[in-house]
């Protein structure tokens, strides 16, 4: 007769739990229930110890799951802890007054609505999103609305504060990726022989398995560092990173780990990797129950947080590990009712000592047999066993019904190699092991341990000792040594093993035909609810490849990445496909290895910023401010229009610092300038400034600036703001490919701040600051004068792109503040206004001056652009000038030109198209606006934009098509808007 | 008035609570308030200084390693190396560029005495003051090299990175001369970039030093420091 077992009589006295403070208590809530917790639990062990059993609802079914593994390798316990979704309850540290919750779940983890899906499985099929929800496609917006609503796992809360992320960057000779007995060892060994050793290790605390599985720690000596929790002293040349997890690598060696909202980049001369193994579950009917856990979960809840998860045990095991859980479950106070061997011979060592000391305290104990089915409502209440078959599969000879509340199940090993995989390891299926191990690893790459199929602790020692020494010779050396370059190599290959034998006919068996057994599904994925069904479904259809049963199945693509089902998903390929393991494969491995949130790949939030050394002055007296690049500038400090009106009737004062601006050195320097710009630059004598338009290869507009010859040999070269970093590598291109001999070019454009100061009474506001004479004889438009401005030496261009006379101040940037204050006292009785970037636009707009980059385009050449003038096509070699050459002979298609809007209307939005009406009422595009603004000196709309060359005609009439499909009219206009002659600025 | 120089840290260093000092025309910080008591914390985990005040001077030529060993009677330097002087120090960034720095007010002597150590036969070397273009900010502790390895990936370990190394790279995703140059007997790393990203920088440090005991600091602290180790030394 079955017995269910009551869940209070399931709580017992817990042993002692090597992380709990018993002393000491707290409480947090789960589903608004308080949960009493010690210090050092986690929120799974908690609730365990508190009789919660059901955590979490499975994804597609929604059936309750409960603790498994208890070490992060699968879904089950997934929770929300305040606003942050799939959180693993087994790994997080429990808080006081931490609000848990469950996710997935409607209206109730106990009673989930959407566990009905479960009755309609046959409407849910593998691959059903392939094939459903297609017709009627009038019905895809309410398929769509229910299927996103029953998506997806846990809840964001788009206003949840911003949490603090950063990054940081380690280095080391050799990192170890595992904190178990192989990577202790290695890291101990590389660091005796003075590698600088980083060891990580996802776990609180190191040790791997040791810590919750008895050993004898005395027999394998100190040395191997089993000791080093209770270090007191920090080991020579060796860094431990403790719960920190190793998400991926990355070529030549580059690891990416998190610690809590933390991201590591690491960079090693050599990697360990040590990183252990994944128990694997086997398949029988209902295998997900609550109250079916992993043999090594068991222990971790016994050993780490002294919880005794269950009253009455029963242990199903292909290997000797699950004797040692029974062994401990029974020692802890559990009755242990049966441990189930699917090995036919009774087991050897150590393992028969448990046994006897089990069937000693009523343990029944049956060999060759294997677990069909586990039943119960909610959470485990019995296990069906039955004698294995010729295939493995149980015989006919009936079943045997145990009551219980726990199914501890070892079902082997897989091991944890998806770092080596990432590596380009290359890994191979071992008969002898039943485990995918590296055969083959890179230069500078060892692995050591579980990962490598050792599963003793003694050859976890050996081999990690082995591994750390080799990988700190390997940094020391750049070899690899002949025994460590074929990690795989130095197994013997042999017949499949009893345990792996066991485990793969756990796996393959079909699961029908046993007595008295209800049918139940037999989870292969319990992260997406795949069953043995579905992939046998699924490899009918066709889906052979492993590859491709992954895609179509989605097995192996959940939160746990494959770490409860791959192996046991190519095991059923395998079967079903009538293949070997090795020729069904492995799927590819690839970074993170566990999940991590975006907060923590973000990191720090950082976007650099250049700020001019007025920048507080500017926010001071009410500036708005504007990107510009990756600048801050001054868009205007209220009233653009009253700016404009300023420089034009009296004085205004713009910070230019942003220019970019170069010093060139050497006899050369005019030689380089000739083969940068299209204009010419011989004859530049000291004291004069010039234009220059800068061209790629191509011909096409790159930057544009002025530039002052100081001296003889010294050139000072300003360029546009956004394009001083591009112009820059523009110029070390060409002088590091042959034109930079003779001429040093040194970025400046930090060292001096710049100001413009425009307007009729611009040299009456600056001779109040310097004894210079600065009348149009002395001091003429195009050229350079040295200064004290206010005490400060400056550099003073006469040149301006207002259209005014206009002077640019180059200043020590320390004393940017300074003078820029003084400019504006010295201009206070002329009316002197500081003015922004979108009076400098509306004011060089009335010039009709261009803007490289917002006027011209990728395609925009010198004649287009109306800049014909400054291209010297008589002068030797200079860049693009070959293809100017031909744009000459042919005349560009289309020209850049001025234009003004009819009858009052506003400026059009920049960008929109200038069509022509065709004969069939259709529009033809035939140019866009470039640039246009209401101009407050001419009092009307005006702008540039781009036109076929032949409407390039002094009030030529065309039309522009607004943003709402309204036509309106406007007319070129040929030249400067204001002052066409050019008589204000060199006034 | 007195024209005076700002460094790019000045207004937030005001806005900060700082006080300031006049070092060779430059408005200098010279304490935040309180740090005569930090003393002990600074030596414990790491102090933001801003001292781009500091004289700067780049030397560039096939001849830059020649002139600034005569100039500044140093030995010969492997790139990335760097040695100090009476007036300060020389760090050599690539084969012909050498960038030489000392304390505020220094730039002109720094110039004419590399200038004048040049002979005809060493062609051509350009040698520009930068001190008003740089931002220098200073990383100084135990805690400073781990501060700056979450804005930068070079290896700051002591054997990889000793004292008065100098390399270029990129620091929060802005590019800047990384040196180290230990003061007051504690491991110190001097950030040097473009004057326009100083701001940026001094705030984006403060935030990653959010959960270390980051201590803002003027000159006065590292006199006071330098003056302690002083009478350690001598006791
Ligand atoms: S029980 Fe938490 S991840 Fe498996
Ligand atoms: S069990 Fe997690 S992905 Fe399959």
């Amino acid at each position: 007769m079955t017995e269910a077992v009551s869940a209070d009589k399931m709580r017992r006295a817990a042993p002692a739990g090597q992380l709990i403070d018993h002393e000491r208590s707290f409480i947090f809530t789960f589903d608004g229930k308080p949960v009493t917790a010690h210090p050092g639990d986690t929120i799974g062990s908690a609730l365990a110890r508190a009789g919660v059993q059901i955590l979490s609802r499975s994804f597609k079914y929604h059936r309750p799951r409960g603790l498994r593994c208890c070490a992060g390798h699968c879904p089950n316990c997934l929770v929300q802890v305040g606003d942050e979704p799939n959180v693993r309850a087994c790994l997080r540290a429990a808080q006081q007054d931490m609000v848990v919750e469950a996710q997935n779940a409607w209206p109730s983890l106990r009673r989930d609505a959407l566990s009905l899906t479960a009755l309609g499985d046959r409407f849910l099929p593998v691959g059903f999103y392939y094939k459903t929800f297609i017709r009627p496609r009038a019905l895809w917006p309410a398929y769509e609305w229910v299927l996103r609503h029953a998506a997806g796992l846990g809840r964001v809360n788009a206003d949840t504060a911003p949490a603090t992320y950063d990054k940081q960057y380690l280095h080391a000779d050799v990192a170890v990726v595992g904190g178990g007995p192989a990577g202790l060892s290695a890291a101990l060994a590389a660091a005796q022989q003075g590698a600088r050793v980083l060891l990580f290790d996802e776990n609180g605390e190191l040790g791997g398995h040791t810590r919750y599985k008895e050993i004898d720690r005395t027999a394998f000596g100190r040395d191997w560092g089993l000791e080093i929790n209770d270090m007191q002293s920090p080991i020579p040349n060796l860094d431990i990173y403790t719960n920190t997890t190793v998400l991926g690598y990355y070529p030549h060696n580059y690891l990416a780990a998190v610690r809590g909202n933390r991201l590591f980049k690491i960079r090693a001369a050599s990697v360990v990797v040590a990183t252990g193994a994944y128990e694997q579950p086997l398949l029988f009917a209902n295998n997900d129950l609550p109250g079916i856990m992993l043999g090594s979960g068991v222990q971790r809840l016994l050993h780490l947080y002294g919880v005794l998860p269950g009253s009455t045990a029963v242990v199903v095991t292909v290997n000797d590990d699950g004797w040692q859980v029974a062994h401990d479950l029974w020692r802890a106070g559990a009755t242990v009712s049966a441990v189930v061997d699917l090995r036919s011979a009774a087991p050897t060592s150590q393992a028969a000592a448990f046994k006897e000391a089990l069937e000693g305290a009523g343990a029944r104990v049956f060999l060759d047999s294997t677990i069909v089915a586990a039943a119960g409502k909610g959470a485990v209440q019995e296990a069906i066993i039955a004698a294995r078959g010729v295939r493995g599969g149980p015989t006919d000879g009936g079943s045997t019904r145990l009551p219980c509340d726990l199914i501890a199940v070892s079902g082997g090993w897989a091991a944890a190699n998806e770092l080596l995989y990432e590596a380009g390891a290359q890994i191979a299926y071992h008969e002898s092991q039943g485990e995918f191990l590296p055969h083959a690893l890179p230069p500078g790459i060892y692995a050591a341990g579980r990962v490598t199929g050792s599963h003793s602790l003694q050859s976890q020692i050996k081999e990690g000792r082995e591994a750390g020494s080799a990988a700190a010779a390997y940094c020391a050396t750049g070899k690899v040594q002949e025994n460590f370059a074929h990690a795989g190599e130095r197994r013997e290959e042999s017949a499949p093993s009893v345990e792996q034998d066991a485990h793969h006919s756990a796996i393959v068996t079909d699961g029908n035909g046993y007595e008295n057994v209800r049918q139940g599904k037999r989870f292969v994925c319990f992260c997406e609810d795949v069953t043995d069904k579905d992939v046998r479904t699924a490899i009918a259809e066709g889906y052979r490849s492993i590859e491709l049963l992954k895609r179509y199945s989605t097995i192996s693509m959940g939160p746990c990445q494959g770490k409860m089902c791959s192996v046991n998903a190519i095991l059923l390929c395998a079967h079903a496909n009538g293949w070997s393991v090795a020729e069904t494969g492995t799927t590819t491995a690839r970074p993170p290895a566990k999940p991590v949130s975006l907060g923590v790949l973000a990191g720090q939030q950082m976007e650099p910023v250049k700020v001019t050394p007025v920048h507080d002055w500017h926010r001071q007296h009410g500036a708005r401010m504007m990107v510009a690049g990756i600048w801050l500038r001054p868009e205007h400090y209220g009233d653009p229009t009253a700016e404009v009106q300023a420089v034009r009737q009296r004085v205004g004062l713009i910070d230019v610092s942003t220019l970019g601006k170069f010093r060139l050195t050497g006899p050369d320097a005019p030689q380089l300038l000739e083969r940068l710009y299209v204009n010419r630059w011989q004859k530049l004598s000291p004291g004069r400034v010039r234009y220059g338009l800068m061209c790629n290869d191509e011909g096409v507009v790159l930057d544009d600036g002025v530039t002052a010859c100081l001296e003889p040999q010294e050139y000072y070269m300003t360029t546009t703001s956004s394009g001083a970093e591009a112009v820059y590598e523009w110029i070390q291109w060409w002088a590091q490919s042959g034109w930079g001999d003779g001429v040093h070019v040194t970025p400046v454009s930090d060292v001096y701040a710049a100001f413009n100061l425009a307007g009729p009474q611009s040299r009456a506001v600056l001779s109040r600051l310097t004894p210079d004479d600065l009348s149009n004889d002395h001091f003429p438009y195009m050229h350079v004068r040295q200064m004290q401005i206010a005490g400060v030496p400056c550099r003073v261009l006469r040149i301006g792109f207002t259209g005014e006379l206009s002077y640019e101040i180059h200043c020590p940037a320390g004393y940017g503040q300074f003078l820029w204050e003084a400019l504006l006292e010295a201009g206070a009785d002329h009316g002197i206004s500081p003015f922004g970037v979108e009076a400098q636009r509306i004011l060089r707009l009335e010039k009709a001056h261009i803007i490289v980059g917002q006027d011209t385009d990728a395609l925009s050449d010198p004649f287009a652009a109306g800049l014909a003038w400054a291209v010297k096509l008589d002068k030797p070699a200079f860049l693009g000038r070959r293809s100017l050459a031909r744009v000459s002979e042919q005349g560009p298609a289309l020209r850049l030109a001025g234009f003004k809007m009819e009858n009052g209307a506003p400026p059009p939005a920049e960008g929109l198209q200038i069509v022509q009406p065709e004969g069939d009422g259709a529009l033809q595009i035939i140019g866009h606006v470039t640039s246009s603004r209401y101009s407050p000196t001419l009092q009307e709309a005006i702008g540039l934009c781009w036109l076929p060359a032949a409407m390039v005609v002094d009030g030529q009439p065309f039309t522009i098509r607004l943003d709402d499909g309204r036509l309106v009219q406007a007319r070129v206009h040929e030249g400067a808007f204001y002052d066409p002659k050019g008589e204000k600025l060199r006034t | 008035m007195m024209a005076e120089k700002q460094t790019p840290i000045y207004d937030i260093a005001r806005s900060q609570g700082a006080a300031f000092v006049d070092i060779g025309g430059w408005l200098v910080v010279d304490a935040f308030g309180g740090e005569q008591k930090s003393i002990p914390a600074m030596t414990r985990d790491v102090a933001l200084l801003d001292r781009s005040a500091r004289a700067k001077v780049l030397v560039d030529g096939a001849a830059a390693s020649a002139v600034v060993e005569r100039a500044w009677d140093v030995p010969h330097l492997a790139v990335n190396g760097g040695a100090v002087h009476a007036q300060g120090a020389v760090y050599r960034l690539r084969h012909d560029r050498y960038f030489l720095s000392a304390p505020p007010g220094l730039e002109a002597t720094l110039e004419s005495t590399t200038a004048r150590a040049m002979r005809q036969e060493d062609g051509l070397l350009t040698i520009t003051d930068v001190t008003h273009g740089q931002a220098e900010l200073w990383l100084l502790g135990p805690a400073a090299a781990e501060l700056l390895s979450r804005l930068c990936g070079l290896d700051f370990h002591p054997a990889s990175f000793p004292n008065l190394t100098a390399r270029e790279s990129s620091v929060a995703k802005t590019a800047q001369l990384v040196i180290r140059c230990d003061a007051a007997r504690q491991r110190a790393y001097a950030i040097v970039g473009a004057r326009s990203l100083g701001a940026y920088l001094w705030q984006t440090i403060i935030e990653a030093a959010h959960d270390l005991n980051l201590l803002l600091c003027g000159e006065a602290l590292l006199l006071a420091l330098e003056s302690s180790k002083e009478r350690d030394a001598g006791s």
